[in-house]
């Protein structure tokens, strides 16, 4: 088992390293701020806290022994999940710490009125990030909306599912209602019973 | 387009988006692909396809009235030269246009009458798509028909059912409002606050994310959700920053620092040539452009921020973003922030900072555009 408190020194050093030579001087800086990382721990075999600096705050995970990130290129896109929802990760390389993936919290940090306040900050998202979140909406599948606009796909359709009445020349009966936002659609749908497949009533 | 546009009176009333596209052949498989891309971007799983399908099916062609202010047309140019026809222009042949002096055949009255007759016929059911923004200084800025804009849009707004600004001249006022602001250009929600408004920026917005929003009411006859600069959420509520491939450079401090040092080769991030990515909020870095082939960032460009209200005056496209943390600091101070702010971990940043630390930039001027290393 690796010892956890080392790898969150050895991020705060590289990035202590970062702030100093390639950050300095820039116009983006919080100056209230200074690199920090907090509550890292285990979890799933992977290394996992928030690491709060001047420019950034954000979740990071090193890899477990059996993951292989090497192939993937920095900027390469994963989700992960938690009990509170999906995360998107980026992976990176940072000198004197290796391959890592980082979901951004926040970034610019120019919110944070001094270091205790971006603490607060980061030990709040950690304490829900373990929460199972109630009535949360799934995040955008970016690779599927890119494979999509790109015409490599036309998703996950059953499209036998529903061969309709491509050939029926009587379209559906028109429905007039005094809502006008309602007439647009002869029965207008709730995203919760859309959600929940209530479509009996529909069809 | 096609000829519908040219029609004085809209689409009858018996007449739905399904039975219309059905005769314009389009095929199954090319709606149900819209379906799907629609539904990924309404973070709606594929599950839900069918059901989107289905309601869009039986949705009667919505009456579309759109009017150009003070633009460009860049907005209109990019809908219609939309890569896949059979993605974007499929919504948009599945409306009854009734009106858009661009693209319409009729002229002079009979493009007026167009208007009117829709107006007429659709009262309280249409939807107003507006571009560019309104002169309010001097009305005689910008006239159509002779009717000033102002008017225009307070007449044509009275019987919509929703506005959707397309573009940020409409949405925010755009570059006619950009200092010294000589026609005293307005945005939609500047003069309308009776009416829904659905703010679709960008310059020009990506047209997917139009016909995203024209599909959601279609759907669920509701507004998609909005942030509090009344743009749908679904496309503007990540930062390109937090979505851009080259945020890990970002993270650690590699930057281009010209556009052909080895930096720029090698991909790094472009924050200090002027990338906006940090304080703007799009889908470009999701949905791309050109058929999904890259976007501004990826073929070695700075973010603009074009669908931030001010891009114009925020300083210069190509000078490293500067937020003036105290100026921010002290207001979070005031609003009580440590207990507030706190409370709003991820995904509910404080956005009204960054706008108002953009506000403080210093203007652009000529020789900015003309940087000079």
């Amino acid at each position: 088992m690796r010892d956890v408190q080392r790898v969150a020194a050895s991020l705060e050093r590289a990035f202590e390293r970062i702030h100093q030579e390639q950050m300095r001087d820039i116009p983006i800086l919080n100056p209230l701020l200074r690199v920090q990382a907090l509550g890292f721990q285990e979890y799933q075999g992977r290394v996992l806290g928030v690491l709060i600096t001047p420019w950034l705050m954000n979740l990071v995970m090193l890899p477990a022994e059996a993951d292989n990130w090497d192939e993937m290129r920095l900027g390469d896109k994963q989700s992960y999940n938690f009990p509170s929802g999906d995360y998107r990760f980026l992976l990176n390389e940072i000198d004197g710490v290796g391959r890592c993936q980082a979901h951004s919290l926040y970034s610019p940090m120019h919110e944070f009125i001094n270091q205790d306040h971006a603490i607060a900050a980061a030990q709040s998202f950690l304490d829900r990030l373990m929460v199972e979140a109630v009535d949360e909406t799934d995040p955008v599948d970016e690779e599927l909306l890119g494979r999509i606009m790109r015409g490599e796909e036309s998703s996950e359709v059953e499209m036998d599912g529903f061969a309709v009445s491509g050939s029926s020349k009587t379209p559906a009966p028109p429905v007039r209602g005094a809502n006008p936002v309602a007439s647009q659609v002869d029965s207008v749908m709730s995203r919760r019973d859309l959600l929940r497949g209530n479509f009996s009533s529909n069809s | 387009m096609k000829k519908h546009i040219t029609e004085a009176e809209p689409i009858g009333d018996d007449d739905t988006l399904g039975a219309a596209l059905r005769r314009q052949g389009v095929s199954r498989r090319s709606f149900l692909k819209f379906c799907a891309a629609t539904a990924s971007m309404m973070a709606l799983p594929p599950s839900m396809v069918p059901a989107i399908a289905k309601a869009l099916e039986r949705a009667k062609r919505p009456s579309v009235i759109w009017l150009s202010f003070q633009e460009c047309t860049g907005c209109t140019e990019s809908l219609t030269r939309a890569h896949t026809a059979t993605v974007e222009s499929l919504i948009f042949d599945s409306i009854s246009l009734d009106y858009h002096h661009t693209l319409q055949a009729a002229a002079g009255h009979a493009a007026e009458e167009a208007r009117e007759a829709a107006m007429r016929e659709n009262f309280g059911k249409y939807l107003l798509v507006i571009d560019g923004s309104i002169p309010v200084g001097n009305p005689g800025y910008s006239t159509i028909a002779g009717i000033s804009n102002l008017d225009m849009l307070l007449e044509t707004a009275k019987g919509a059912a929703a506005i959707i600004p397309v573009g940020t001249c409409a949405a925010y006022g755009g570059i006619p409002q950009a200092d010294p602001n000589p026609t005293g250009a307005a945005s939609v929600a500047d003069l309308i606050t009776d009416k829904p408004i659905i703010n679709v920026p960008g310059c020009p917005p990506i047209p997917v994310v139009i016909t995203g929003v024209l599909t959601h009411f279609l759907t669920f006859g509701t507004l998609p959700e909005l942030d509090q600069l009344g743009r749908p959420k679904a496309f503007y509520g990540q930062s390109i920053h937090d979505r851009c491939y080259r945020r890990p450079f970002y993270d650690k401090g590699q930057f281009a620092e010209t556009f052909d040092d080895e930096g720029a080769r090698k991909g790094w991030c472009l924050y200090k040539l002027g990338c906006k990515g940090p304080t703007s909020y799009n889908a470009c870095a999701t949905t791309k452009w050109n058929g999904g082939t890259s976007f501004p960032i990826e073929s070695g460009h700075p973010c603009l921020g074009c669908s931030e209200p001010k891009f114009w005056d925020g300083g210069s496209f190509y000078k490293a973003l500067s937020i003036p943390t105290t100026e921010v600091a002290r207001d979070a101070l005031y609003a009580g922030a440590a207990a507030i702010a706190v409370g709003s971990a991820l995904g509910m940043k404080n956005r009204a900072s960054s706008k108002q630390a953009k506000a403080e930039h210093q203007k652009v001027s000529v020789d900015d555009l003309n940087k000079e290393d």
